[in-house]
């Protein structure tokens, strides 16, 4: 007898909600009865459809204001707000760490040298420069082709004040992010460096972005953070306190 | 909170935007819903048990801050365009995927759900939450899950196109 599989059972099928016995004893069914096998299909479809009709926001960068609600910050200058829309919009961009993780000429250097940076910034970026001088948010670097983007400030457990950066050069198609630390001289030492060739050129226009597949961007840092020890992120006013204080107490 | 949880809040926005876009049928409102979300969410980090999943807890911030919402205003934030909303088989038609007519009319379907099956089909069909994820996010049974997700797609199904005229359109 052609007996018919409860719609639940077949929803559930479709949700992954069954264990593989009886996902299992689904697929035999199928096989032998059409119409269920239509009703699947036509599930999976709405599915799709639902995909695609809610879909936009997966493929857009986080809206400023929403990113400014995650991240506040300081109000930098017009002049800086707009070199750093581009820059801002590309490190939040939807699926930006799927370059980071596809790319060939990856280069990870941990546990640099005490008392310097062990690699030069591309361009002219002073990045000590900026680590000891400016407040989170991009930075003015010039008309050249590489930007800097100061992320956030904490505090490591061993109370150094560190910071993550990230530098998009568009000349060589390199990004990099680190996590930088100041001893109690005064030094900034970076704790970790990725650089990673990107494998499309930034894109020029603001917000407008061509989607790449997704992934998570905390993977990379992450073993860094949780080496220091990182803290909370301070505010831009406790930042700022801090930098008008020469990162003393 | 540390910075990771920043960095983790600002990967799931995409995510939240959809959820978001999908209970209020608005980019606006959604966006509004999100960007409220976040804030909360930053205002009440130490209560997030690092380890557990955000976006869970997320989805159950945005769908209470829009029920909130909801019950205050009384009336659907969104306007449904009546000629849009289709539940009869008018939509069995062999109309592609990705015809722009056939996903305004998902939405407006989508718009025109009681508030209760929108939000079980969002976390589950949209989001793919298990039923045991969506039942605790709305603290309702899992029972409860299952039926209003099936009474979700029986408006839906009319939409779709017929595996059969799919599979001619194949051999073609």
């Amino acid at each position: 007898m052609d007996t018919v599989m409860d719609r639940e059972t077949l929803d559930a099928f479709v949700d992954g909600a069954l264990d593989p016995e009886a996902a299992a004893r689904v697929v035999v069914h199928l096989a032998d009865h059409p119409a269920d096998q239509a009703y699947v299909d036509r599930l999976v479809e709405a599915g799709a459809l639902l995909a695609q009709a809610y879909g936009a926001p997966m493929t857009e960068a986080v809206p400023e204001r929403i990113r400014a609600t995650i991240f506040p910050q300081p109000a930098s200058s017009p002049a800086a707000a707009r070199r750093s829309s581009r820059l801002r919009a590309y490190y939040l961009r939807p699926g930006r760490p799927a370059l980071v993780a596809t790319a060939a000429a990856a280069l990870v250097l941990m546990g640099l040298a005490i008392g310097r940076m062990a690699w030069s910034p591309p361009g002219d970026i002073d990045l000590t420069v900026a680590l000891e001088t400016r407040t989170s948010g991009p930075v003015d670097t010039g008309e050249g082709p590489a930007r800097l983007l100061l992320v956030g400030t904490f505090l490591a457990s061993d109370g150094r004040p560190c910071r993550e950066y990230e530098i998009l050069d568009d000349a060589a198609r390199s990004q990099t992010r680190g996590l930088a630390c100041r001893s109690g001289s005064g030094v900034w030492t970076d704790e970790v460096v990725h650089v990673s060739r990107l494998a499309a050129p930034v894109d020029r226009s603001d917000g407008a972005f061509v989607p790449a597949e997704g992934g998570g961007t905390s993977a990379i840092l992450d073993p860094t953070l949780d080496r220091l020890g990182a803290g909370m992120v301070l505010t831009p006013s406790e930042e700022d306190a801090l930098i008008r204080r020469a990162w003393g107490p | 909170m540390d910075i990771r949880f920043q960095r983790d809040l600002v990967d799931l926005v995409p995510r939240l935007r959809r959820f978001a876009y999908a209970l209020s049928g608005s980019r606006d409102v959604g966006d509004d819903l999100v960007q409220s979300a976040c804030e909360r969410a930053l205002k009440n980090a130490a209560q997030f048990v690092p380890g557990t999943r955000m976006d869970s807890w997320m989805f159950r911030i945005i769908q209470n801050l829009w029920l909130d919402q909801r019950r205050r205003l009384r009336v659907r934030g969104a306007q449904i365009d009546p000629d849009l909303v289709v539940l009869s088989d008018e939509g069995l038609g062999a109309r592609q995927a990705e015809d722009r007519a056939t996903l305004d009319k998902v939405r407006a379907t989508v718009d025109a759900l009681p508030e209760d099956l929108r939000l079980v089909l969002a976390l589950v069909a949209l989001e793919g939450h298990s039923y045991r994820e969506a039942a605790d996010i709305l603290e309702i049974p899992i029972g409860t899950v299952m039926s209003r997700l099936s009474r979700a797609r029986a408006q839906l199904l009319p939409l779709v196109h017929t595996p059969d005229q799919r599979t001619r359109t194949w051999t073609q």
